[in-house]
């Protein structure tokens, strides 16, 4: 009962990983987005080119071409990386906080779990189940004993 | 396979005159179409091997009849709910590439290509390509496949909160 109950737990702290990269992930999307939206068309109309290249100038991995590629987008749309950010979060707020209720959830439910794991009195259930243990073994002894009577008798 | 701008904009013209169905399949097949998760049927756990199975495991560790009924049917029925959160979350509504990111004014000859065999008048074009503005618009609003998981996932989370407390209760009250 215990491991089950755990292992829900667990389930929930992993949803709590995911959802906290979910929020970044939203954040990079409606960064993307606002690039292409700046960019001319024929550059940039492919959302997922724009995204990766977003992605790898964020992290510096980006080569010369890419580079140049994202600073004249921002250039042309009149954007610094940290007003992007912050026009991404403006138009992303509403997703992060749909995310973000999805976390307290998880930890709500984390709570509900912690509470019934707690609430199990292991003491009498580790008696009750010794009893139904040794009540099984009995029956199993006295059905045992009776059948090696039943070959004596005859 | 690669989608042919042309032909993919011809099929939704097409789709647009669809009356919908009209065999017997047809009709029990679309009839499915608006069904999301499945999580509003009342489920039938008494009946399932795993309910059975459960029930002897909570059993075992001395808890009442009753209350192994209970907590295996809780515990089953957050399952339900974790399971189709889980599908919910890895196959959201697919993102409409074509639709978002066409260039609908640079569209307008096609869709008079494709109009003009029925003698259609240029306000039909005019027509045509302010309905897959707003069908484009619609696509844009949803936002990119991140947006549309976290949004179809949100939608589930009373079904956890309902799941996750009778869990409790029934452990609790066991």
């Amino acid at each position: 009962m215990a491991v089950a109950l755990v292992s829900q737990l667990n389930e929930s702290l992993w949803w709590i990983k995911r959802h906290t990269v979910d929020k970044e992930l939203l954040l990079h999307e409606a960064m993307a987005r606002l690039l292409s939206k700046a960019g001319s068309y024929a550059e940039t109309y492919d959302n997922r080119k724009v995204s990766e290249a977003l992605e790898r100038y964020l992290d510096g991995r980006a080569d010369k071409d890419e580079s140049e590629w994202i600073e004249d987008i921002l250039i042309e749309s009149k954007l610094t990386l940290p007003d992007l950010r912050i026009r991404g979060f403006k138009d992303a707020a509403k997703y992060i906080k749909m995310v973000d209720d999805l976390i307290h959830r998880q930890h709500q439910t984390i709570r509900h779990l912690q509470r019934s794991i707690d609430s199990i009195d292991y003491k009498s259930r580790l008696i009750k189940r010794m009893d139904l243990e040794l009540a099984a073994l009995e029956s199993k002894q006295s059905v045992k004993g009776a059948l090696t009577l039943d070959d004596k008798s005859s | 396979m690669t989608t042919n701008p042309r032909r993919s904009l011809a099929n939704r013209c097409c789709s647009l005159k669809s009356t919908g169905p009209r065999s017997a399949d047809g009709k029990r097949a679309s009839s499915q179409n608006s069904r999301k998760h499945g999580l509003n049927s009342a489920p039938d756990f008494e009946s399932s091997l795993e309910y059975r199975a459960l029930v002897d495991l909570i059993a075992e560790e001395g808890f009442s009849g009753f209350a192994c009924a209970d907590i295996a049917a809780g515990l089953l029925n957050y399952r339900r709910v974790m399971d189709a959160y889980y599908d919910t979350y890895t196959s959201p509504e697919p993102v409409d590439e074509f639709l978002r990111d066409a260039n609908v004014k640079a569209s307008n000859p096609i869709f008079s290509e494709l109009l003009s065999p029925s003698g259609s008048e240029p306000r039909d074009v005019r027509d045509m390509a302010a309905l897959f503005a707003s069908m484009q618009r619609q696509e844009r609003r949803k936002g990119g496949p991140i947006s549309r998981r976290s949004a179809d996932s949100h939608k589930l989370i009373r079904y956890q909160r309902n799941g996750i407390a009778r869990l409790s209760r029934a452990v609790r009250q066991g």
